[in-house]
């Protein structure tokens, strides 16, 4: 081939430059084409391009250029001569110090190979293997010291702890979103976008965070547009997910029956000589009736006069309904479920020129409940911009603007997750409901505890449908702009201004519900609407150069504003005419017209700067300090100083070494740090008044439909809060073995909480108004992470094979409460009775009750063993008696256990031959226990309900002495206290993700003028291995403040769905 | 600059800048007035000030009824084992707590006032330490040792319950009789009249008959009150705040609130079912108090043998079955305080029994009735369960009771006869009717002819102040005062056991059961050396 003839491109009033296109393409060493990799101008900051997907490049440049500079992430960079050559073949060798990416820290992104704090990265690659609405819930597994537990609900959000729980208040972790903090709300974030994702896990490096970092960093970078010709991609999957819930309740109802005769008989509960139901008669066995309910008959046979379906009304007056038995019985929990569809699709475009590049994506997410009348969509728009000018101005934006909606029963999960994980939610009400009872009265009409007998459970699918359309409609707006200048050659000035914007209104039904025990009074309306409004604006230098040969130097500074605000409405109205949701709008409902709403502000000022520097390659040094001013803290303590601290030293540079060759690389990183936590409401200072419609107005005058307001108090201020900080001290070591094939890293944490900011719980004396945080108590965690790595090739590099393991472990420790040891943090009552409870000298949220000792077996053991008078009885449980006073009391309770795991880990599997891609993802939690309460229910005497097979088959007899549960007696109201019962082992793995997946040739996909194309087949959740008898043993935690948070109890969760999925990627 | 960024101010709510005027002291006046029905502070149904766990249930009165395993800490109660750190004490105590605390805030926004003539002032200090007094009144009934709240406390930890709170309780009282006005501005307040019975009602808890006896002659002769004709118009709407109220906690519906205005903390005691409310059938009368209803041939109840024969019932029977109710003699008191098998309910229809009981193996054959609405009054409500039933806190015929007791006392037989004769006159002027307005039952009470002696008087002034105050939330406290706890309440469950065989193997422990135990929540807040359990 000749030489390209030469293009002549005017170039503003200078003399012509020539323009030669160059060609070319990067491969590896075994000859495999390297897509994206970097090809540059040597010494033009703008011109250069990436290679497309056979690993071609084209690349204008001025004739006389000589050198290119090519490089990709995992190899090393390598010069080339242009010289004469019209096709340059490059090969890139592999870089045996892999870890030199570059990593997003705060507010500045480093090389890997100098971090010294601990800072794990993410593959966003692996992350998006597993189909979720959002991205914490992606990284479940992924990350050692990140536990992150997913609520399950379409949309629901996830629980994200690192390194286990700090403090007893907030646990949330922050997010950084493109320079833009959030705390949460990523279901409004397409995870599709992201580009890299790094975990600030100790204080030296979220320490730049200051006040918001106490719980660790989690900074979130979207993909920016590439110089290159326009690229498109197109990626899709969609499937199928089934749940189930199995929870061995009794079906048929003759089995109830028989159940509630053994109980009322033995404990004498009998009239006429025999038990006596509504519903199964009174005789000497229990007798399944034909129908259930007629009007106000019950346990009826066919052919009584009463059941004629003539008699049939199902109007509020007259109301008339007629049930047939389900002699079958009904499989409640499968009635709520179905199988449901999810799918996803991504268009992004990506490209640009020197002076410009883009990146937009439109997405949309839509993910049906597999429990009915449940879903969740998400339709979003993400613009990325860069453009540069003068060669030293860059002006970008990154923006996301998102609509979701949340439908069905748990709409209201993204924002409070109080649906989920109750006993009165669709899963409870499953569990709760008798068998006998149909979905479906004659004639088609929901069925429910309007028979009597059956307890006050709630027919769980007439819950859904008349919630299908409740819904939570978000619109999003989050991202920044950014102007960044380079002032000189080493000083780099930015300006940022984020917003993060959520306008969110939901709707929400209640619908009369005639055919249940406890029936609404009305039907009715709720209408709301929120807007909150985040805005931050940042403003940073950053000064970077190298001394000599050994020196490098970069320092940052900066100061940052936030200000949050929002306001939000609630307006309902009851006695609708009709139930038409076409109808249901709230003026056309005629009563009980009621509204509230409220406001808040909050603001952030902070000035910050760090300075890295590092001698020979070899000896590493950081410091950061923070200092933030917040409006949640009063006049005297408004503004804490965080500082932090890190070094690290290459061992492998060292001459020493030089005799390990297996050793590639090895660093030891030391660091310590302080970060604070300022979640305490807006208001804490203020000591305020309210004035509540239904909780401080009095009939003063006598009315009968009138109050006039009042005034209680809403809160006891402190205006004396200070910061709570948080102390941590990591070492780590990083280091890669066998030409990189084998990486460690691992971190040991020290991580203390003092002046815990925490709502000491008030005596009544004082009244009862929120209680403010104060700093008092103390909160410790050790813990270890440990991530391996291992990746190989084999035959050729047509096989490649890679393992990655995570494992962390953490012990939590409450060292203090108050300044009294003897304090007590109670969780909160459960249906009457305390489950759990935090003191000094034991983990946050451990199981507190009566330890079972086993079942009295006969009258000698029962006189041997304490007393508890009115209980104990032989085929009753033995309580142990733990302060061996001879009596079981209160004081005899104690700790049983509690949620925090042993350990947690991840085990990602990796295997690719030629265009084969396969790989395997388990997730496990070893050793934490939960408090399954789903027992309470279906176990024993919690309200008349269905209950288990368990309860029926091992409940103690004489002839089953090892029976699991007491005698059945109809009168036991005590053995369902919280004993250790109730306590399981939680441990589980679970293979989280399968995917195989087949890449197209190269060749063959440009045939069909695709870049790239991939297939893929995936499972997700396809089997768990636990011992646990719940509905899983992933249990969300209910509630946030700390008198309200339980963790590990179980009360029903949404179950998790095995999903089986279709994919393609294609890029053209 | 930042300094000003930095500087919020909580939206939406007052302080006490804004609350130190007239009307903001009347503001926070009303939310004290607004606990009276204990409920607004969270609690609901557990801290009712109808007492109806705490006076009723634990009582001979009624059961917790429902079902077994629906609230079974009540059950706890009922058989008089007492768990400290069960729910439902600590309900009670916060609820009251709190409305000590509204009180204090009334307290301690007057100084800061300036546009209140002193006159105002008193009268506002007067209602919120008639409050203040009250609240402490009931949390001294159920626990006896508690801890006084005043408006100068500051650390409201170091706050032993080591002291007798009577005489704190008749200095707020006290001081209420001599600032309150004698009429009210408002239906709702507390006047001079009503701090006057309080306090009178505080020293008969005493035993202080000497001190009892001038206030209540006082309330007798000279204040506004009378009985009012029917025993019934003390539980209708259309007759609240009559003349026989002496103190009455108001009850409001349908006013932009979510019910909890209306009789909230009794939502729970209806029957169930189809049945009015329906839900959720706790609070079902006992059988040994519907036999106290019996009569023998001279309309006198069977004050020493009532018990020995059961007022026949239903139970056992399907509504479908043929019932006839009992036919023997009956105090009409019986059939306004209890629901029962075959007679009208008001005006939702005829009692059918079986299918309106939760679960009548478990909780008896009788509901609740005696707080009901007409269903034609209740129009409305938020919740079929709420209604604008005004609760008698403290009714005329209570006073007159009282003070029959201290004439007993004082072996004044004739006075004492004529009190409790007062009020059985009255008993027979309303009696429920069937659809054809006769009669529903065989009713027939009559008045005394005379007390034979002292302790026969004492008798019958005690079973009419049972009978006439029956299920109101009176009678536990009244069985303690007198010291008939634990005689009264062992023969109670012997009986009871025989049919609700939950009661098996309870008993009363005479010394120690007499008062609630200490919530223990509140003694872990507050360290078991300040907070000494009962």
């Amino acid at each position: 081939e000749t030489k390209p003839s030469a293009v002549i491109m005017p170039s503003g009033g200078f003399a012509p430059v020539v323009i030669i296109p160059i060609r070319g393409k990067v491969v590896d060493a075994t000859g495999g084409a390297i897509p994206g990799a970097t090809v540059v101008l040597k010494g033009s900051s703008s011109l250069g391009t990436t290679t497309d997907a056979d690993g071609a490049f084209i690349l204008n440049v001025p004739d006389g250029s000589t050198t290119l500079v090519v490089s990709s992430i995992g190899f090393m960079a390598q010069e080339i001569a242009i010289g004469n050559q019209s096709q340059l073949l490059v090969t890139l060798q592999s870089d045996v110090k892999a870890l030199s990416e570059v990593v997003v820290t705060g507010y500045s992104s480093q090389s890997r190979r100098d971090i010294t704090g601990s800072v794990a990265t993410v593959d966003a690659k692996e992350l998006t293997k597993v189909t979720a609405p959002n991205v914490a819930q992606q990284l479940q597994g992924r990350v050692a010291g990140v536990t992150v537990t997913s609520n399950n609900s379409p949309g629901g959000e996830a629980t994200v702890r690192i390194r286990g729980f700090g403090t007893i208040n907030n646990n949330d972790p922050l997010y950084i979103i493109d320079g833009v903090p959030t705390k949460g709300g990523l279901n409004s974030i397409n995870p599709n976008n992201i580009e890299s994702m790094q975990v600030l896990k100790d204080a030296s490096s979220a320490s730049i965070y200051g006040s918001r970092a106490a719980n660790g960093v989690i900074i979130i970078t979207t993909k920016k547009g590439r110089i290159g010709t326009p690229q498109f991609t197109f990626n899709s999957r969609a499937g199928v997910q089934i749940g189930k819930v199995d929870l061995g309740l009794i079906k048929d109802p003759q089995d109830f029956g028989n159940l509630l005769w053994t109980q009322r008989r033995n404990a004498g509960v009998l009239t006429n000589g025999n038990p006596s139901h509504q519903q199964y008669g009174n005789g000497p066995t229990a007798v399944v009736p034909d129908y259930i309910l007629a009007g106000a008959s019950y346990g009826l046979a066919e052919g009584d006069p009463r059941v004629n379906p003539a008699l049939y009304n199902y109007n509020r007056t007259g109301f008339y309904q007629i049930v047939k038995a389900n002699r079958e019985g009904t499989d409640w929990e499968k009635e709520i479920l179905h199988p449901a569809s999810i799918q996803e699709y991504n268009i992004g475009a990506n490209g640009g020129t020197e002076s410009g590049r883009y990146a937009i994506s439109l997405n949309y997410f839509k993910q049906d409940g597999v429990m009915i009348h449940t879903g969740f969509d998400r339709y979003s728009l993400r613009s990325n911009t860069e453009f540069l000018f003068k060669k030293r101005i860059r002006l970008g934006e990154n923006l996301e603007v998102s609509y979701t909606d949340n439908k069905g029963y748990y709409n209201n999960n993204g924002t409070a997750s109080t649906a989920n994980n109750q006993d009165g939610n669709p899963i409870g009400n499953g569990y709760r409901i008798p068998s006998i009872i149909p979905v479906y009265d004659i004639m088609g009409n929901f069925a429910a505890t309007r028979a009597a007998g059956l307890g006050p459970a709630t027919n769980p699918v007439a819950q859904l449908w008349r919630s299908r359309n409740n819904k939570t409609s978000t619109f999003r707006t989050f991202g920044n702009a950014y102007l960044e200048v380079d002032v000189l050659k080493n000083l780099v000035a930015k300006s940022s201004i984020g917003i993060d914007y959520t306008n969110a209104n939901r709707v929400g039904y209640t619908l009369l519900d005639l055919e249940e025990a406890e029936i609404e009074a009305a039907n009715s309306l709720v209408n709301a609407n929120a807007y909150d409004i985040n805005w931050t604006w940042s403003n940073t230098l950053n000064y970077s150069a190298a001394f000599g040969s050994n020196h490098k130097l970069n320092v940052l500074a900066g100061t940052e504003a936030i200000k949050g605000s929002g306001r939000d409405f609630s307006a309902t109205r009851t006695t609708f005419f009709s139930e038409d949701p076409l109808y249901m709008f709230l003026n056309s409902g005629t009563a009980g017209i009621n509204n509230t709403g409220g406001g808040y502000e909050w603001a952030l000022f902070s000035v910050f700067g760090k300075v890295n520097y590092s001698l020979n390659d070899r000896y590493l040094l950081e410091a950061t300090i923070r200092r933030d001013g917040s409006s949640r803290f009063g006049q005297n303590n408004r503004y804490g100083t965080f500082p932090a601290f890190s070094a690290g030293w290459r061992i492998s540079e060292e001459g020493f070494m030089a005799g390990l060759p297996w050793i590639n690389d090895l660093k030891i990183r030391a660091g310590w740090g302080q970060t604070g936590n300022q979640e305490i409401g807006n208001y804490n200072g203020f000591s305020t008044y309210r004035s509540s419609l239904s909780q401080s107005s009095y009939a003063i005058d006598g009315s009968n439909n009138s109050v006039q307001s009042g005034f209680d108090t809403e809160a006891f201020g402190n205006p004396d809060a200070k910061w709570e900080t948080t102390t941590q001290t990591n070492l780590g070591l990083d280091a890669t073995f066998m030409k990189g094939k084998l990486g460690l890293t691992l971190d040991l944490f020290n991580r203390t909480t003092s002046d815990m900011l925490y709502q000491v719980s008030l005596p009544a004396t004082q009244g009862v108004a929120t209680i403010p945080f104060v700093n008092i108590g103390e909160m410790n965690n050790k813990g270890i992470d440990l991530n391996l790595t291992y990746n190989n090739k084999a035959l050729n590099g047509n096989l490649t094979y890679g393992v990655g393991v995570n494992f962390s472990t953490y012990k939590n420790k409450v060292v203090r409460l108050n300044s009294s040891s003897t304090a007590v943090l109670l969780g909160p009552a459960i249906r009457s009775y305390t489950w759990t409870r935090s003191v000094a000298g034991m983990p946050l949220f451990s199981f507190y009750g009566l330890k079972i000792d086993g079942i009295y077996q006969n009258q000698s053991e029962l006189d041997a063993g304490p007393a508890y008078p009115g209980y104990a009885a032989v085929g009753k449980y033995k309580y142990h008696d733990t302060d061996g006073d001879g009596t079981i009391t209160d004081n005899d309770r104690m700790f049983l256990g509690n949620p925090h795991p042993d350990f947690t880990y991840g085990v990602n599997l990796n295997l690719g031959y030629k265009n084969f891609d396969l790989s395997a993802f388990f997730q496990g939690v070893q050793g934490n226990q939960l408090l399954n309460m789903v027992k309470r229910w279906v176990d024993f005497n919690n309200q008349a309900g269905n209950r288990s097979l368990r309860m029926l088959n091992d409940s103690w007899t004489p002839e089953n002495p090892d029976a699991v549960l007491p005698i059945l007696d109809a009168n036991d109201s005590r053995s369902q206290q919280p004993s250790s019962y109730f306590i399981e082992d939680g441990s589980y793995l679970r293979l989280k993700n399968l995917t195989i997946g087949y890449t197209l040739p190269a060749s063959v996909a440009s045939k069909i003028k695709f870049e790239s194309a991939r297939v893929f087949v995936q499972a997700q959740n396809l089997f768990t291995i636990t011992k646990y008898s719940g509905i899983d043993p992933e249990v969300t935690s209910v509630g946030s403040s700390p008198g309200s948070t339980v963790l590990g109890v179980d009360q029903g969760n949404y179950p998790n769905a095995k999903m089986y999925q279709i994919g393609i990627n294609f890029g053209f | 600059c930042s300094d000003e960024f930095l500087e919020t101010t909580p939206l939406g709510v007052a302080n006490d800048q804004l609350l130190a005027s007239k009307s903001g002291v009347n503001g926070a006046l009303i939310a004290a007035y607004s606990l009276l029905d204990g409920v607004g502070s969270g609690p609901t149904n557990i801290s009712s000030v109808s007492n109806w766990i705490f006076g009723s249930v634990a009582s001979d009165d009624a059961y917790k009824g429902s079902d077994v395993g629906d609230q079974s800490q009540i059950t706890t109660l009922e058989r008089y084992s007492f768990q400290a750190d069960l729910g439902l004490y600590n309900d009670k105590w916060v609820a009251l707590y709190d409305g000590v605390s509204r009180s204090n805030d009334v307290l301690k926004l007057i100084p800061k006032v300036t546009d209140m003539t002193d006159a105002e002032k008193a009268q506002a200090i007067g209602e919120a330490r008639f409050l203040r007094a009250w609240y402490h009144f009931e949390a001294k009934k159920l626990w006896n040792m508690v801890p006084y709240v005043d408006e100068t406390v500051t650390d409201y930890i170091n706050l032993p319950n080591d002291k007798d709170i009577w005489p704190l309780i008749e200095a707020d009282l006290q001081f209420a009789i001599d600032n309150l006005s004698v009429t009210k501005a408002n239906l709702g307040r507390a006047s001079k009249w009503t701090a006057k019975a309080y306090l009178a009602k505080a020293h008969m808890y005493q035993q202080d008959y000497t001190a009892a006896k001038p206030l209540l002659d006082d309330v007798i002769n000279n204040g506004p009150f009378a009985l009012v004709a029917n025993f019934h118009d003390n539980f209708r709407i259309a007759t609240e705040n009559n003349r026989e109220s002496v103190f009455e906690v108001q009850m409001s519906i349908a006013d932009g609130g979510t019910g909890q205005n209306g009789s909230w903390g009794d939502n729970w005691n209806f029957p169930y079912g189809s049945a009015p409310g329906g839900c959720c059938g706790f609070f079902q009368p006992s059988q040994t108090l519907v036999n106290a209803f019996k009569t023998d041939a001279n309309g006198l109840p069977l004050l020493d043998t009532f018990n020995e024969v059961d007022v026949k019932n239903d139970e056992g029977l399907a509504s479908t079955d043929p019932f006839t109710p009992y036919e023997g003699t009956l105090d009409p008191r019986l059939d306004w305080t209890v629901g029962r098998r075959g007679l009208p309910f008001l005006d939702w229809g005829t009692h059918p029994g079986k299918n309106w009981i939760r679960d009548q193996s478990f909780g008896g054959p009788y509901t609740f009735k005696k707080f009901f609405a007409n269903s034609s009054e209740n129009a409305g409500a938020e919740s079929p369960r709420a209604n604008a039933n005004n609760y008698r806190a403290l009714r005329y015929a209570d006073v007159l009771l009282m003070r029959a007791e201290v004439a007993v006392e004082e072996n004044d037989m004739p006075t004492a006869l004529k009190l409790v004769n007062q009020v059985r006159t009255r008993a027979t002027n309303e009696v429920v009717t069937d659809a054809s307005g006769k009669p529903a039952a065989n009713y027939l009470v009559k008045p005394y002819t005379s007390f034979s002696s002292q302790a026969y008087a004492r008798k019958a002034v005690r079973f009419e102040r049972r009978l006439e105050l029956a299920m109101e939330g009176h009678r536990f406290f009244d069985l303690v005062r007198w010291g008939e706890a634990s005689e009264v309440l062992n023969a109670y469950l012997a009986k009871e056991s025989r049919k609700r065989t939950y009661l098996t193997g309870s008993t009363f422990a005479k010394g120690k059961n007499e008062y609630f135990p200490i919530p223990q929540a509140q003694i872990d807040i507050m360290g078991a050396s300040v907070l000494k359990q009962n």
